[in-house]
């Protein structure tokens, strides 16, 4: 009976890898940008709070990296600017990395 | 044994066929919505989503975790609790739909969905419990009907008493 336990215990789920993904934003038509952020689903993302991303230059280019430890082959997020979420009543945007355990993803703020 | 086996999956079979249908069709649909997504979503089986990367009969990796939240036994055993709720979903959804072993595994499902709405929706207010309270509704009553006319226990017990 233990044995089943503990055959059931590590055998039957899914398998996890660790994940680093670095971002780009474009931000193009606003002006004096307070804050930049990216929301999705998996630890360190969330969808109610920001990760909060670098200005690169200002009002134009944000960066961030975070590390994502999942059995996904993909993350699901949007990215937030001064708070307000982009691709309002849009599907997420979502980053594939199928046999990758490292990828960029670049992307320009409400363009899909 | 082998009665007691029949016994538990021979259904009851009520008066008029079109009864049988209407208690039927809420089992069917609750039944296809488990097991091609509810449950494939975090319990690998064929038909599962291909980027969820979930193997045969793996259990999601995220699972186990909000499984453990729940505390107690549940803390104590979250991958068998884990699995097993995960399966009862997905494989007990497809078996409803065909009625087959209607009462397991509208049992497993309705245990599922009471562990669903107490220890996990319960704090999230009426509206999230909702999804697992209608099912629950059509586990219930299934877990005491069987499959009625409508399933593979009706045809494979009509022939013996």
């Amino acid at each position: 009976m233990f044995t089943a336990f503990a055959v059931l215990q590590f055998s039957c789920v899914q398998k996890t890898k660790k994940v680093i993904i670095h971002l780009k934003l474009h931000v193009t038509g606003i002006k004096d940008i307070k804050s930049a952020g990216i929301r999705g689903d998996g630890k360190p993302l969330s969808w109610d709070k920001d990760l909060e991303m670098k200005p690169l230059i200002k009002d134009s280019l944000y960066i961030a990296t975070f590390t994502t430890v999942t059995g996904y082959n993909f993350v699901e997020c949007k990215f937030t600017v001064n708070g307000q979420t982009e691709l309002n009543g849009q599907p997420n945007r979502r980053i594939n990395f199928k046999d990758r355990n490292e990828v960029n993803y670049e992307a320009t703020f409400n363009q899909p | 044994m082998t009665n007691y086996f029949k016994s538990f999956t021979r259904p009851h079979v009520l008066p008029h066929w079109y009864q049988d249908l209407l208690t039927a069709i809420p089992r069917i649909v609750c039944g296809y919505l488990l097991t091609s997504d509810f449950g494939s979503s975090k319990f690998g089986l064929p038909w599962s989503p291909a980027d969820s990367n979930l193997h045969l009969f793996e259990v999601s990796f995220w699972f186990p975790g909000d499984v453990a939240e729940y505390g107690g036994i549940f803390k104590m055993f979250p991958v068998f609790f884990a699995w097993m709720g995960a399966f009862s979903e997905a494989v007990g959804g497809l078996f409803i739909v065909f009625g087959f072993q209607t009462r397991l595994f509208s049992i497993l499902i309705l245990l599922t969905m009471l562990v669903a709405v107490f220890l996990q929706q319960w704090h999230n207010g009426m509206w999230s419990m909702l999804p697992a309270l209608g099912f629950a509704w059509v586990a219930m009553y299934s877990s005491v009907l069987g499959s009625g006319r409508f399933g593979i226990d009706y045809l494979i017990t009509r022939s013996s008493k």
